[in-house]
């Protein structure tokens, strides 16, 4: 009776113990960066020790005063400025996008929906200059607004898509049932396929969360001023291949960036992973 | 079936109609910025109409010099220790001219040309821009985009040597930057190791005791290595270098028009190459490459086990914060047998006032003052490398401001300066082609005579499409 039982522990045992190793040699960088906060520069590239023999403290409020001219408070607003709009309004526009197209009959559905589709293979890098010239003629340079306007008009293709996915596999009955009730199409879209679709938007969410927060190339080219940098960029601004960097102040300043991303991550994780696979399933 | 035919058919049209009206707005962009320049430059010719119209400008100026306010954009890449001095700068600049602000757009190297390329595309970039050399021959391709210097009332160009401004700071004739700071080359040096070998830092290495010197002290440790370059500075550090101190001249002919060393010569000095990089106590080149110019990151010289690096003066900064400053010396870079010693020297940095801004006396005026004025140039210090200006580095060195081994690097380079490189071996097409070629032969996947010959038929072929 025991031998079946211990098999199985030391089964599982080994699982685990090969699950421990695995996952720690995946987050070894992350908790060398975390370490290397502390680290002055000789110590930092001459060895892959995680404890710092000469620890330096100082580092956070160092990173965190930057060059003096803005601190970082600036540029973690700066970056909720540009972050938060962008997501909210990719949540808005994609969902009512994609209800419509799963939702409604209408002339040139299908070729529209070819164009989504189509503008969802076409390469980012082909549209930087184009883009760039557009928002330059409207006087949108230094602005936000590059990042802001084009999630109101439900420019990333990507989400379109994932939510026509996930609208499909909801049965039309419940929207019948609600038309029946008296609900509008607004209401229908607001009052029983929103709450259903929680899982989509999180996962529309925390992508295009992340995906904005570590945008490098697009703050770049469009924001001119330090006074509007997001952290990206902030982050950036000290690691010139000529010159010496505080490498123990950038590193720490990388750690405190890491935060919200994981932070957002980890508490809408579950309705996160059910987006993904609920997207994928009806493919 | 049919019907769906059909719609596909139109859904491609539609897409290809997309795609040809992206690049009609793209095509006719270009004839704009083509447009723009010609007639800027027709405004600017050297008619008399062109000079009152400075001089109207130039008394416009004066009259209205404090009264009306200015906002300028100043775009420049550094580090952090480089912004704050600059910062500090426009500060100064800004408490004296109150009518004056100075937005700065300040950033790391990476991404900076790509930003002031798209910038210059679409007409928006600063009024007073930071500029390498080497970017000219695309930038002249742009049009006409930078004030020509020489027609500005307020630049002082007492202080700078008349060829260097026409070899590293014009195009075409037109000087439309002036030089930041120089920039002196040659060996960077780790003291410890130095004394560890028993290797005397003030030696001049030919190229074959450099060999002989890496083999012994590979020898006597095998993990220290003499010297180690990485491959994307193969041109710059080894091959450049060395036919300079062979031949006393650059692989291209000064005009540009063609290769201008035989097959013989680049296959000597190929083989050479090969020779250098499979020589125990030179590191493999392999290895040395993850550090693609962050060479200071390289943990053997963390650990003292490098002897030296080759690089330029404007970067031993990075070099000194990672084995203390005391540790560091520098010397000449490797010399032929009995040839002439050519030390490069460049520019670490130009800067030039863009056609578009709208006020020019301010912006020529305030680079004007960062370059020659006493107060702006003990703030900047050697953040540039030492400034090229005269009476500035004199003025420097004056407070004891530059570090020993700066100023030494700087003034061996200016000692025995090697002629200024021709202006397409700069080019990012033809130094693409020259350095995917060295990496083959550093690597010996092709055998120097192969290469050679390709080298001659790529670069050439490179030139003569480039100048059709």
């Amino acid at each position: 009776m025991t031998k079946p039982h211990t098999r199985h522990t030391g089964r599982m045992l080994l699982t685990h113990l090969f699950m421990i190793t695995f996952g720690l040699i995946m987050l070894y960088p992350l908790i060398w960066m975390v370490f290397s906060a502390f680290k002055p520069n000789d110590e930092l590239f001459s060895s892959i020790a995680l404890l710092p023999k000469r620890p330096v403290w100082d580092s956070f409020k160092a990173g965190w005063r930057g060059t003096g001219q803005f601190t970082y408070t600036t540029f973690f607003k700066n970056t909720f400025l540009l972050v938060l709009p962008t997501v909210f309004f990719t949540v808005c526009s994609s969902s009512i996008v994609a209800y419509g197209f799963s939702r409604f009959d209408f002339r040139f559905k299908r070729p529209l929906l070819m164009l989504v589709i189509g503008t969802l293979l076409l390469p980012g890098s082909v549209l930087v200059i184009p883009r760039y010239l557009l928002f330059n003629r409207l006087g949108w340079l230094n602005t936000y607004l590059p990042f802001i306007v084009p999630a109101m008009f439900a420019c990333n293709s990507f989400f379109i898509y994932m939510m026509i996915q996930f609208f499909r596999g909801i049965p039309k009955a419940l929207d019948e049932a609600a038309t029946l009730d008296g609900c509008n199409t607004f209401q229908v879209y607001l009052l029983v396929l929103m709450p259903i679709c929680k899982p989509a938007l999180f996962s529309a969410m925390i992508f295009q969360f992340i995906w904005t927060w570590n945008d490098f190339f697009g703050p770049l080219l469009y924001i001119n001023s330090v006074k509007l940098y997001p952290i990206s960029l902030a982050l950036r601004m000290s690691l010139d291949s000529t010159m010496a960097a505080n490498w123990n102040q950038v590193l720490a300043m990388s750690v405190l960036s890491l935060l919200p991303g994981t932070i957002l991550f980890f508490t809408s994780q579950r309705y996160f992973v059910d987006g993904v696979s609920a997207g994928a399933i009806k493919g | 079936m049919n019907k769906r035919n059909r719609i596909s058919m139109a859904v491609s049209a539609l897409l290809i109609t997309g795609l040809l009206s992206a690049c009609n707005a793209g095509g006719s962009n270009t004839t704009a910025q083509t447009i723009a320049p010609a007639q800027s430059s027709a405004t600017e010719g050297g008619s008399s109409e062109a000079a009152t119209s400075l001089d109207t400008q130039v008394s416009m100026a004066e009259t209205a010099d404090n009264s009306t306010p200015v906002t300028l954009r100043f775009m420049w890449w550094g580090g952090d220790s480089r912004h704050e001095a600059t910062l500090s700068a426009i500060d100064t600049y800004t408490a004296a001219h109150p009518n004056v602000t100075i937005e700065a757009e300040y950033q790391a190297m990476d991404g900076y040309q790509q930003k002031l390329m798209t910038q210059i595309s679409g007409g928006n970039q600063a009024d007073i821009i930071q500029l390498d050399y080497v970017w000219f021959p695309d930038l002249a391709r742009q049009g006409d985009l930078f004030l020509d210097l020489k027609a500005q009332s307020n630049i002082d160009l007492s202080g700078y040597s008349e060829s260097f401004l026409a070899d590293y700071c014009s195009i075409n004739g037109t000087l439309i930057s002036l030089p930041m700071g120089t920039n002196g080359f040659g060996l960077i040096m780790n003291k410890a190791f130095f004394e560890k070998h028993s290797l005397d830092p003030s030696q001049t290495f030919t190229w074959d005791s450099l060999i002989e010197t890496a083999e012994k002290v590979n020898a006597e440790d095998s993990g220290d290595y003499l010297m180690s370059i990485e491959s994307s500075s193969l041109t710059g550090m080894i091959f450049e270098p060395y036919i300079l101190s062979n031949y006393g001249y650059y692989w291209l002919t000064d005009d540009s028009s063609a290769v201008r060393l035989t097959e013989e010569q680049l296959t000597e000095t190929f083989t050479y190459m090969q020779k250098l990089f499979s020589t125990p106590g030179i590191q493999p080149l392999g290895e040395a490459s993850l550090f693609a110019s962050q060479m200071e990151q390289n943990p053997i010289w963390a650990n003292n086990q490098l002897g030296f690096t080759i690089d330029w003066s404007g970067t031993l900064g990075k070099y000194s914060s990672v084995i203390g400053e005391d540790n560091l010396v520098v010397g000449k870079p490797p010399v032929s047998e009995g040839g002439q010693e050519l030390i490069p020297t460049k520019p670490s940095m130009v800067i030039s006032v863009s056609q578009l801004t709208s006020a020019p006396e301010v912006a020529t005026d305030f680079i004007n003052w960062m370059l020659t004025d006493n107060q702006a140039v003990e703030i900047l210090g050697t953040q540039r490398s030492v400034p090229t200006n005269t009476n500035a580095l004199a003025h420097l060195q004056e407070i004891g401001a530059v570090s020993e081994p700066m100023s030494q690097m700087v003034q061996q380079s200016m000692d025995q300066p090697a002629p200024a490189p021709p202006a397409l071996a700069a080019n990012s097409e033809v130094s693409e082609i020259v350095s995917n070629l060295l990496e083959e032969v550093a690597y010996k996947s092709v055998t120097p005579s192969d290469a050679a010959q390709q080298f001659i038929e790529s670069v050439n072929s490179k030139i003569q499409e480039l100048q059709s």
